[in-house]
């Protein structure tokens, strides 16, 4: 360097020039070793993580029981509007009075494609068949404990053919292989026969091993009676399909003190509360009342005799269910079963053994029973049976569907069946035509 | 010299604020070069940098333009750069290579500041007429000038394509800066600041629900230590800034130290704030119902004339090695609003230092501390407090506390306003550091290193708190609130660039740079309801918690190519490449090409012989460039898994929001053409840009098919075109000795539509009272709701169809509700700003700047509530009171969301200030070498047909698409502020 510059001043000019040197390539190599762009969410786990670990799936597990006490709710006051037994109490709930079945035929307005609640109902699920689909799918390449892994997937089964049921007792058609891409829509038939299949590998699932105590005491919702639900729902949907005889020897398994429970706390929230008492947004047709036989302990179970503002034309009275957010929803009544059996014997033509079920329902709700002169024909115990189911079976979201089994939709009810919503049909080119 | 001191850079010259070699030389001949640095009218300039040209050998002329600059070993030919902002460069030989030279400079005015040199955006610093984009520069007086605590407020009006929208007078910030109109829908449409190097945060989290109200982190920055802005619009921030650039960069440089003696700084001012207009109240005697009723105007009791103040003390100095500048200041400012106040501490320490001959170190430094003390209006989520109440409720009721109880009474629908305005507190806290490391090396070979670090942290904290049993019913349990924001963020930034002369004509400069990018932030919120009785901290029997991360990394690489032909043409190409930590895996990496040309048209020889005379300069420009918007949220990409209970078991569900392994940035294509040209022996500039952009991939929530458990999932689906035209006219009227008059004129047109939309609907925007919509082929965030019902000739009519006025235009009838449709676009067509500068003598200046924004609406929900008969506290709901117009009639109108979209254009004297500098010997009375006192106002004056407040605030704060959109926003303040600076 030509620059006469003092010896000493070029050497700490040096070493400055050294040390901010270093410090320049340390950066460098810092920012080149923190360089990593494969940053994960701290916010929420990943799908990955999720169905990749034990405590993922045992998480799915919980989520699936979460997400059914939630589609519970539309499941239960769409048909509700839609069969007669739930009124809107407000002219302002646009979307929700779509469903209702106006007494007052000039109030009534179509059931949009674009209804927000209609797209709850066919979401909600299928995000329990997702749900299903992550247990059933992921299970076997997780370490699970054989009862553990049994009771999840019996479980998820389960869930998948409730979701199943349901959703075809609102819609004609619905997609049985949701997660496959543009999936094709399956017929009432082929999809109560999945349903039914699903139960039957749940059951195999719980005879081949029998669930841990870890499934039963952590995962599995308190109050929920696996083994009897399995076999409730396959009496359900046997009945659906026709084949009485099955139904008959599936609800006589259930034994006759079991319930299945979904609960609820004050932070997951029982979702009908908020509809019928805190938001206030349905209320109970007085004829459920005013049609009842007298003493009918099942009137005042579900509802009260305080009329309630009502929209199109109906007189409403209070409901006395779900009036606290805590109060469990019930999987299946006991008098579902009753009645099924009552209903196979009938179609059978077993008719003392049907007016014997029939009489149990009636005098368990404080009716007085009723004999051949009271029910001398087939058509009589039917009529009889869809009567009792009406009263048993209200809020279950299953009088609808009774409706249709005992060719009373036409004048009982709004429509037959759903429209598809439109997020599916603008998604999927496999959409049916509405019915 | 050895041949590689030879090659240093003239670049490494431009670029350093101060590179001086000045040690004394035992043996080799020395050359002193010293004199003035004058205007053309002769007058002084300070601070005009001189350096030797292809050396870092350089000095500052003083406040007197005198210069003395010492040249050992010099090689002839010796040139002389001398440099100022807004003054053209002037290169002299020197002949002589020994002893004492007098050489005094005259620079004339660059009145479109071609010569300047600019770095952001360019990878390598560059004249501004080398480049094919504009590239606009503030200079830190004008900031300085505009006498508001915040540097983006005071960029109104002052960059041509920019609009400044203040969004609230609630003091501390709250601005929205929108270069060449929106570029996306879904993310923050606010430009990214860069501060010395340092990106730093602009983030406007809303910690607590003010109603909409947040303020914009840029608001923590110090005005008085600005030493110059240069906003980049666009397809030019490419290369640098790739990803992050679609909204413009805004890179902000504060002032360094100057070699000489220690220069002190002091800076008080003295401001006054009010509001500059009431809505009108109702003043019938009457209520519905006929009884006689005593009617108030809160708005004396809701707003005051505010006091601020505001502190600065700088010192500068430093030898020829180091230099250093250092600065605090305090700013005091209560709120127009009552019970609002707002106080920032910035502290600010940069040092220079020359390591060595080839090696510049420059730090930055700075500490923030600010307070603020706010209150909830507004609010499109949850509706409380002061103005808010104030529209909720009728002007009937006595407000005041009851002098016997000592309470205040109950407030109508809401709070009492009065009550909120003495017992609800919502205090804010910032604590900010932001530093930044710049190094920069010429190695020699025309080789310039550059390596920059930045980091920017602060911790936020916000809190509310509701007293129990206040007078708003709905929160009688009382609310308290607390919480706070950990914000880090770095960036780490190497570039390189070499320059090559390949024939004397042609000169190649290549540039290559790494880039790095962090952004970090944590924000926790405790929350408790049902409070114990006087205690103000989140402690209540109801307690809530939530907490959410981010973390963001980017990492880009990019490489230019520059090609100057003799001057005159220069060609620029360059590409980069980002790979962000946002984008899905399967588009991790994306490239932004940008191309530039610029040809001075002037330079030609048949044109210096023809019109050089009339057209002493004309630059036509080109620019073609695409640049990135990344996801606003950094995990977009996932498909998470959320909480999802079942009884008291906690379990996961799949969020119904599907991840995006496929998401990609928001995609800018930017096309400019323009021209720069000089008139009047350069006197007269004027700049004027045609731009088109088109945002492509923009981010949209998109349906997925229902059944798949999925409900929708951010996809890149939607377009955002925008085009328009920006003109700058700048020129020097007069300049002589006894006086001297400057122009300045800025002028942009905007025309933004969305041509697509996913699912090929339209969909309205969250949290605006589902008023605010995006749908295909029309402006973004246009207002969207019900209509009167008019017949062909236009009148209104009723629900029968019958007119309602009669024939004397008399309202008779009540209207009909029409159905919804489009009825609004707050996305004015027009924006500009004239100022003039005025000078007599040496000592007296004066400016005068007036904005104008044309061409947009406003939805004025204030009048609609102030007119709703159950509240009623405005004066239109009067006129029914008195029989004027049916009764029932506001009742229907309010209904009719038509009726409060206004027109929003708006005149503004937005500055007018005037200064004067102290005679010399009354400076020294006060042993300071200057003094100058300032009187300014800011706000004065608005023209406008808007019947609210204030046409600039909006509720939607710093959203993106909630615009214009007025309900219960503090006014922006008039305000008028004393000022004297001493320099000693």
């Amino acid at each position: 360097m030509p620059i006469d510059i003092p010896a000493s001043a070029r050497r700490s000019w040096r070493r400055a020039g050294h040390a901010a040197s270093r410090a320049a390539l340390l950066a460098l190599a810092l920012g080149a070793a923190a360089c990593s762009l494969d940053v994960t969410n701290p916010n929420a786990a990943t799908e990955e993580a999720v169905l990749s670990t034990p405590a993922g799936l045992k998480a799915v597990t919980i989520g699936l029981q979460g997400r059914v006490g939630n589609a519970i709710e539309e499941a239960v006051w769409i048909p509700g509007l839609v069969s007669g037994e739930l009124g809107n109490t407000n002219a302002s709930q646009s979307t929700q009075r779509e469903f209702q079945d106006f007494p007052d035929a000039t109030a009534n307005a179509e059931i949009e494609e674009t209804n927000p609640e209609l797209l709850d109902l066919w979401a909600k699920w299928y995000e329990v068949v997702r749900s299903a689909d992550d247990i059933l799918n992921n299970a076997d390449a997780v370490t699970l404990a054989p009862g553990t892994k049994s009771g999840m997937t019996a479980l998820a089964r389960t869930m998948k053919a409730l979701a199943f049921g349901t959703l075809i007792e609102s819609f004609e058609q619905i997609p049985l292989e949701p997660s496959q891409p543009n999936p094709a829509f399956s017929p009432r038939a082929d999809v109560l026969a999945r349903a039914r299949e699903l139960l039957a590998a749940a059951r195999a699932d719980l005879d081949a091993q029998a669930p841990s105590d870890e499934f039963t005491t952590t995962l599995l919702s308190p109050g929920l009676d696996l083994p009897s639900t399995i076999r409730a729902l396959q009496a359900r949907y046997a009945l659906a399909a026709g084949d009485y005889e099955a139904a008959l020897a599936f609800a006589n398994e259930v034994p006759a003190t079991a319930s299945s429970l979904i609960t609820y706390t004050s932070t997951d929230r029982n979702p009908l509360t908020g509809v019928f008492h805190e938001l206030g947004y349905f209320a109970a047709l007085q004829a459920f009342r005013t049609n009842a036989e007298a003493g009918d302990l099942r009137v005042d179970r579900y509802t009260t005799n305080e009329t309630q503002s009502a929209f199109g034309g109906a007189t409403l009275v209070g409901l006395a269910v779900y009036l606290d957010q805590t109060d469990p929803i019930e999987l299946f009544r006991q008098d579902e079963l009753t009645l099924i059996r009552a209903e196979a014997h009938a179609r059978a033509d077993r008719l003392p053994e049907a007016r014997t079920a029939l009489n149990a329902v009636r005098t368990a709700n404080g009716l007085s029973e009723k004999d051949a002169t009271d029910l001398p024909t087939q058509a009589a115990v039917l009529d009889e049976i869809y009567r009792q189911r009406t009263y048993s079976l209200y809020l279950t979201g299953l009088h609808w569907a009774d409706e249709r089994r005992f060719g009373r939709v036409d004048t009982e009810a709004k429509v037959a069946w759903l429209p598809y919503p439109l997020s599916e049909r603008s998604t999927n080119t496999n959409v049916p035509e509405n019915p | 010299m050895s041949p590689a001191l030879s090659g240093f850079t003239r670049r490494a010259a431009l670029a350093a604020a101060l590179c001086a070699l000045g040690v004394p030389a035992a043996a080799r001949a020395q050359l002193t070069v010293q004199g003035r640095v004058t205007d053309e009218g002769g007058r002084p300039i300070a601070g005009v940098q001189i350096t030797v040209e292809g050396t870092t050998v350089g000095t500052l002329a003083g406040d007197d333009g005198a210069y003395r600059l010492v040249v050992r070993d010099p090689r002839p030919p010796l040139v002389l750069l001398a440099r100022l902002v807004g003054f053209r460069p002037v290169r002299d030989t020197i002949a002589e290579t020994s002893g004492t030279v007098t050489h005094d400079f005259a620079l004339r005015r660059d009145v479109l500041q071609l010569s300047q040199v600019v770095v952001t955006g360019t990878g390598v610093a560059t004249e501004r007429a080398k480049l094919g984009a504009t590239l606009s520069t503030v200079g830190g007086e004008e900031i300085a000038e505009a006498a508001t605590p915040q540097i983006d407020v005071a960029l109104a009006g002052k960059v041509a394509g920019a609009l400044v929208t203040p969004n609230s007078g609630t003091p501390g910030g709250g601005t929205s800066v929108r270069i060449r109109g929106l570029s996306t829908l879904s993310r923050s449409a606010e430009p990214l600041y860069v501060v010395d190097g340092v990106i730093v945060d602009n983030s406007s989290t809303q910690l607590v629900d003010l109603g909409g109200y947040s303020s914009n982190r840029l608001a923590d920055l110090d005005p008085n230590d600005i030493d110059h802005i240069e906003v980049v619009k666009g397809a030019a921030a490419a290369a640098l800034y790739g990803s992050r650039a679609n909204n413009g960069v805004v890179q902000i440089f504060t002032k360094r130290g100057r070699a000489g003696a220690s220069r002190y700084t002091l800076r008080q001012t003295v401001g006054m704030d009010d509001v500059e207009r009431f809505v009108p109240v109702n003043r019938a005697p009457v209520n519905a119902a006929g009884e006689p009723v005593t009617r108030h105007d809160y708005q004396d009791d809701i707003f005051q004339t505010a006091a601020q103040y505001g502190t600065t003390l700088s010192l500068s100095g430093g030898d020829e090695r180091t230099q250093y500048f250092l600065s605090g200041s305090l700013v005091d400012q209560e709120g127009v609003l009552r019970s609002t106040t707002y106080q920032r501490r910035n502290a600010r320490v940069n040092v220079d230092r020359q390591l060595n001959d080839w090696l510049h170190l420059g730090v930055s430094t700075s500490y923030i501390s600010s307070d603020a003390n706010l209150t909830p209006n507004g609010g499109l989520v949850a509706q409380y407090g002061v103005l808010t109440s104030f529209l909720f409720m009728s002007n009937d009721r006595d407000l005041t506390r009851d002098p016997v109880t000592g309470e205040f009474p109950k407030g109508q629908a809401l709070a009492n306003p009065l009550e909120v305005i003495a017992n609800w507190r919502a205090p804010q806290e910032v604590s900010r550091f932001i530093g930044g490391v710049q190094l920069r090396g010429t190695p020699g070979w025309g080789v310039t290193v550059d390596y920059r670090f930045g980091y920017d942290t602060y911790t936020e904290t916000a809190g509310q708190f509701v007293p129990r049993n206040s007078s708003a019913a709905a929160l009688a349990p009382g609310l308290a609130i607390s919480a706070s924001d950990r914000a880090k963020l770095l960036n780490s930034d190497l570039d390189v660039s070499h320059v090559y002369d390949a024939t004397p004509a042609v000169r190649l400069t290549t540039s290559l740079g790494a880039n790095w990018q962090r952004q970090q932030y944590d924000v926790v919120t405790a929350r408790a309801e049902d409070l114990a009785l006087l205690t103000p901290t989140v402690q209540g029997s109801r307690q809530f918690a939530s907490e959410g991360r981010d973390d963001r990394r980017t990492l880009g690489f990019y490489a230019q190519e520059q090609v100057g032909v003799n001057d005159m043409l220069f060609l620029t190409a360059a590409l980069r490449a980002d790979a962000a930590s946002a984008f899905g895996s399967e588009e991790r990496t994306q490239y932004f090409p940008k191309f530039g040309a610029s040809f001075d048209v002037s330079q030609l020889g048949w044109w210096q012989e023809s019109l050089a005379g009339a057209v002493p300069r004309l630059r036509l420009r080109a620019a073609l460039g695409y640049s990135g918007g990344q996801p606003a949220g950094s995990f977009d990409r996932f498909s998470n898994y959320v909480f999802e209970p079942s009884g008291s078991n906690a379990g996961a569900v799949n969020s119904t929001q599907q991840g995006n392994e496929n998401l990609r940035p928001e995609r800018q294509r930017e096309i400019e053409v323009g021209a720069d040209a000089e008139f009047l022996g350069g006197r007269l500039g004027i700049e004027a840009t045609y731009f088109d952009k088109r945002i492509s991939d923009l981010i949209l929530p998109k349906t997925v098919r229902p059944s798949s458990g999925f409900l929708s999932q951010l996809a890149n689906v939607g377009v955002l075109e925008n085009a328009g035209l920006e003109l700058l006219v700048r020129s020097v009227n007069v300049e002589r000795a006894a006086w001297g008059w400057n122009s300045s004129v800025t002028v942009t047109t905007n025309d933004p539509v969305v041509t697509q939309v996913s699912d090929g609907g339209a969909f309205f925007i969250p949290e605006s009272f589902n008023v605010i919509r995006v749908a295909a082929d029309e402006p973004p965030g246009h207002f969207f709701g019900t209509t009167y019902v008019r017949d062909e000739q236009g009148r209104i009519l009723d629900a029968n169809d019958v007119p309602i006025q009669d024939a004397n235009g008399d309202i008779v009838g009540i209207p009909a509700i029409g159905p919804r449709r489009i009825i609004g676009d707050p996305n004015p067509d027009l924006y500009w700003s004239v100022a003039n500068d005025f000078r007599v003598g040496d000592a007296l200046s004066f400016r005068v700047q007036v904005d104008g924004v044309q061409g947009l609406d406003v939805f004025n929900f204030d009048r609609r509530l102030l007119e709703t008969p159950a509240f009623g506290s405005g004066a239109e709901y009067g006129r029914e009171l008195t029989g004027e117009v049916p009764t029932g009639y506001f009742q229907a109108r309010r209904s009719i969301f038509e009726e409060y979209i206004e027109d929003g254009s708006f005149v503004k004297l937005r500055e007018v200030s005037a200064s004067y500098t102290l005679p010399a010997g009354l400076a020294r009375a006060v042993r300071a070498s200057a003094a100058t006192l300032t009187l300014a106002g800011r706000n004065l004056k608005t023209w406008t047909d808007y019947t609210g407040w204030d046409p600039e605030t909006n509720v939607g704060a710093q959203r993106t698409l909630v615009r214009g959109f007025s309900f219960a926003t503090t006014p922006i303040p008039r305000n008028v502020t004393l000022g004297v600076t001493l320099t000693f």
